[in-house]
């Protein structure tokens, strides 16, 4: 038991039944989050904000710097432009210095375009009349080349001249007294300085833009018509408007670009440089992507420290929970495996070190209560047994007292014992008239082998053990294998014998006297204890005591049956008796009174006289034989009774009538005295009225004159009805006998009584005083002061029984 | 109420049935006082319809003892109502049972009267008039 008990508990034990998963993952997803979650945010917020100030901060810096960048190319452009032109000029007066000397102009000039490859003409007029004085190459010496460029100021003069080629011509004018020396420097010069790139911004283009449309660039010249400033970007639309600036827009070819750009009035054209916005922003995306991707790597290496050390702290503490779990479901060999010397270390071994107790004491519960419940479980099968015995035995002692028939008592306890205790066989032996001893009941577990039994009638009376325990009144146990001492059975009956692990013989017996063997039969081997065969000795008291109950009852039965068919005899002979008496009466009192009524002819007095004494005699022997039958039948209880409503006026009044034609003839007077709120009662009408009438009768017969007084009256729950009369005095000694069931004793006093009926015994008051004790009252007589008595009786109101029953 | 002859009662039959013979004779009398001229006497029940189908005379008291032999006075009553002849007949109980059980017996059972043993002489002309007359009389003695 005490196994059992741990054994959920132990190593390799699955738990009996499933429960619902432990709350593990709600753990993880609970503490493990929260801690992630936080450390992430700490980490990657401050991080994601640097990057994007960062980021803006690098862009703002970019395009300041780029701007002031293309600002200072523009200006450096403008300054070597000026340098540029500033060094034809020179070269020019160089050469008008040397006119100045009479030099030969041509081989001057042919020895400065030979000089400086990027002249491709040097012209040299007369600036009153236009005239070509000299030139190098013819191209340039045509008149309408030559006649915009005529001026009187030094300095660049980009025309748009007619020539060959549709390109405005460049040209660099030195005028001085009345000539006008002119060079023509290749587009090709001007185009270096412009894609010089030197103080150029990387990717940056620098345009030279002219204020008729002409725009040069590193890739060449182009058009665009100066009246469509829509058509071109803002950089060169304020150039035309001879505006200097800087700034963001989009670029001739629609790109978005950053610009810087000037006008100079001198040499009349505007300098354009511009830088490509996605190229200037390349680096600074470049820096931005670095930056994001070092805050990213930042945050992931972050997340992942934040993980290991999340895991690190919640790892233990989920372990610690899940144990606990499984602690809480009962299974308390749990231990945490932490190897750490930290708090959650010190935790894990305080929470091994609790759940160590805990087991302990758990185990030793466990077994203190395996201990308790095998201590429970005997008690209770002792309990138990106790209790059918009891139960058995207040059972045998119900039966007994409840069934008087005693073939069905001794069945009904033999089933009862057989079944309560579990045996094979159960039965109940008793001595018969003859003193043999027989089967009297007995109960079988299997019905169907009765058969078995059929040759223990033959053996209770051998000297088997129940003939033994029948002689000497001791119990006695017979068990399998000890032999049952078979004396002069011999072998063949004990073989006979149904196999039983043991037998029980106990003595039904009533102080000394046996009755006969209680014999019981157990598959148990260790049935019958001592202490069971005193349990079964007390049933067998008992029975013994119930069976002679029974016999005594059966006997009582008998008698009273006995008594009940004589009282139906005397009940029948008297009306018999009666019928046979009147049958001789009709004759005797009819046939004198037909004579007496002399219809059969006259008669003389003393014929009269003597038929007056027959019928009269008749008349009083037929009355004499009603009272007897009657007293009989009230003895019996047969004397019928019919109860109802009873107005005690309307029978006094019928009375009183009958009374008075009684009192014919005699100096009678007859009062009555009732009030008149006399209650109803609940009675025999009929037997009130007999009543009344014997007592009036009785009080008429032995009053020869005189008063009668019919007095009622109602006290506590019942009425009084007396009779007074003043007539003869009853003695002492009659006053008892007055009322006996052998009639009324003839009045000392009221001897010689007229009428002759003074010697004749009356029944009236013996039945006025049963049917008032029939009827719950009661009736005495009393002598009074003076001449006369008393008559008295009382009736309920209610009666507390209903009377007529027998 | 007395014996003084009628004219009225000159043609009745009167039928009795009644095992002792004074009993008859003392009815049969009393009967001939009243001026009753047929009044026939039977032992037993059986012999009523023997007689009256013989007779080929209507028959219109019956006076029935119950104390018979054989068969008592009740299944007589109970045979003769059952025959068409005397399902009208006025017939009277006679006897000298005066237990009350008798009484509400006979009540149940369907005579037209109770006369108890010993007949009262000085009312038995009355009461055999009123039976005549149609009333159900009981007489306790």
């Amino acid at each position: 038991m005490a196994e059992r008990a741990i054994e959920p508990t132990g190593d390799n034990a699955p738990p009996q039944t499933m429960p619902r998963p432990l709350p593990t993952l709600g753990m993880r997803g609970g503490l493990g989050k929260t801690l992630l979650i936080a450390f992430l945010l700490l980490a990657i917020v401050p991080l994601s904000l640097l990057a994007f100030l960062t980021y803006h901060e690098i862009e703002r810096d970019t395009r300041q710097k780029l701007v002031a960048s293309l600002e200072t190319v523009v200006v450096l452009k403008e300054a070597h432009l000026i340098d540029w032109v500033w060094g034809y000029e020179r070269e020019l007066s160089l050469i008008a210095d040397a006119l100045d000397r009479r030099v030969d102009p041509l081989a001057e000039m042919a020895a400065v375009q030979a000089h400086d490859p990027t002249l491709t003409g040097l012209v040299l007029i007369d600036r009153d009349t236009g005239e070509v004085l000299a030139s190098t190459d013819q191209a340039h010496a045509m008149p309408g080349l030559i006649d915009p460029l005529l001026s009187d100021e030094k300095g660049l003069v980009i025309a748009s001249v007619a020539t060959a080629s549709s390109e405005p011509v460049l040209a660099i004018s030195y005028p001085w007294d009345d000539r006008q020396l002119i060079a023509f420097p290749g587009w090709d010069a001007l185009q270096r300085i412009i894609a010089d790139s030197e103080a150029a911004w990387e990717g940056s283009t620098t345009y030279l833009v002219m204020s008729d449309g002409w725009i040069l660039s590193e890739e060449g010249l182009s058009f665009v018509p100066a009246g469509e400033p829509e058509r071109v970007s803002q950089g060169i639309s304020d150039i035309w408007q001879r505006k200097d600036g800087s700034g963001a827009y989009d670029g001739l070819d629609g790109e978005p670009v950053f610009g810087a750009y000037l006008w100079n009035p001198a040499l009349q054209v505007g300098i354009l440089a511009e830088q490509s916005q996605s190229q200037a922003l390349e680096m600074g995306n470049r820096l931005t992507a670095v930056v994001v991707g070092a805050t990213l790597v930042v945050a992931l290496v972050t997340a992942a420290i934040a993980a290991i050390v999340t895991r690190r702290v919640t790892q233990p503490i989920v372990q610690l929970t899940e144990t606990a779990a499984w602690m809480a479901r009962g299974r308390l060999n749990q231990k945490v495996v932490i190897s750490r010397n930290d708090e959650i270390g010190v935790l894990a071994r305080a929470f091994n070190r609790m759940a160590a107790e805990l087991r302990v004491l758990y185990e030793n519960l466990e077994a203190k209560v395996a201990e308790r419940t095998i201590q429970l479980q005997a008690a209770n099968e002792q309990t138990n047994y106790h209790l059918i015995q009891l139960a058995t035995s207040a059972e045998v002692a119900r039966v007994a007292t409840s069934i008087r028939e005693i073939d069905a008592l001794l069945v009904t306890v033999v089933q009862l014992i057989g079944r309560a205790f579990e045996l094979e066989h159960a039965a109940i032996y008793l001595f018969d008239k003859d003193g043999a001893l027989v089967e009297a009941a007995a109960f079988l577990e299997e019905p169907g082998q009765g058969l078995r039994w059929l040759s223990r009638v033959a053996e209770a009376n051998g000297s088997s053990p129940l003939g033994r325990v029948a002689a000497d009144g001791q119990r006695r146990v017979v068990r399998a294998g000890e032999g049952s001492a078979p004396d002069g059975d011999g072998g063949a009956t004990a073989a006979a014998r149904p196999i039983a692990a043991c037998e029980l013989a106990v003595p039904l017996q009533v102080r000394d006297r046996i009755l006969g063997v209680l014999e019981l039969q157990s598959s148990r081997a260790d049935d019958f204890g001592e202490n069971e065969q005193v349990v079964y000795q007390s049933l067998a008291d008992q029975i013994s005591i119930a069976i002679e109950n029974a016999r005594v009852y059966a006997l009582e039965r008998e008698t009273v049956e006995r008594l009940r068919e004589l009282d139906r005899l005397q009940s029948q002979f008297l009306t018999n008796m009666s019928h046979a008496l009147r049958t001789p009466l009709n004759s005797i009192i009819g046939f004198s009174r037909v004579m007496l009524k002399e219809l059969d002819g006259p008669l003389n007095e003393t014929q009269s006289a003597d038929l007056e004494a027959i019928y009269d005699s008749g008349r009083q022997l037929l009355g004499l034989i009603s009272d007897m039958l009657e007293l009989s039948r009230l003895e019996l209880g047969v004397a019928p009774f019919s109860p109802g409503e009873v107005d005690l006026h309307e029978i006094i009044e019928g009375v009183m009538a009958t009374a008075r034609a009684l009192a014919r003839g005699k100096a009678i007077q007859i009062y009555e005295e009732v009030p008149a709120d006399m209650p109803l009662l609940y009675t025999d009408g009929q037997r009130v009225r007999q009543v009344i009438l014997a007592l009036l009768s009785n009080a008429v017969k032995y009053t020869d004159e005189g008063n009668i007084y019919l007095r009622a009256g109602k006290d506590d729950g019942q009425v009084t009805i007396s009779v007074r009369d003043t007539g003869l005095v009853i003695r002492g000694d009659e006053l008892e006998h007055i009322f006996a069931e052998t009639g009324a004793p003839t009045p000392g006093a009221r001897d010689g009584s007229p009428g002759g009926e003074g010697d004749v015994p009356s029944f009236g008051l013996a039945i006025s005083k049963r049917v008032v004790e029939k009827l719950g009252g009661q009736i005495w007589v009393e002598s009074i002061e003076g001449p006369g008595s008393v008559f008295t009786f009382t009736l309920p109101i209610r009666p507390t029984n209903e009377f007529g029953a027998d | 109420m007395s014996y003084a002859m009628g004219p009225d009662l000159q043609d009745i039959c009167v039928l009795i049935v009644e095992d002792n013979v004074r009993n008859y004779a003392l009815l049969a009398r009393l009967l001939s006082f009243m001026g009753v001229k047929q009044t026939e006497w039977r032992r037993s029940g059986w012999q009523v319809p023997e007689f009256a189908h013989d007779a080929m005379t209507q028959v219109d008291l019956i006076l029935l003892d119950i104390h018979l032999p054989d068969e008592d006075g009740y299944e007589v009553l109970t045979r003769l109502r059952e025959d068409e002849q005397f399902r009208d007949t006025r017939i009277v109980a006679v006897t000298a049972d005066i237990t009350s059980a008798n009484l509400s017996r006979a009540q149940s059972a369907g005579f037209d009267g109770f006369l108890a043993k010993p007949i009262d002489v000085d009312h038995f002309p009355d009461q055999i008039r009123r039976i005549l007359g149609g009333e159900v009389v009981w007489d306790l003695g």
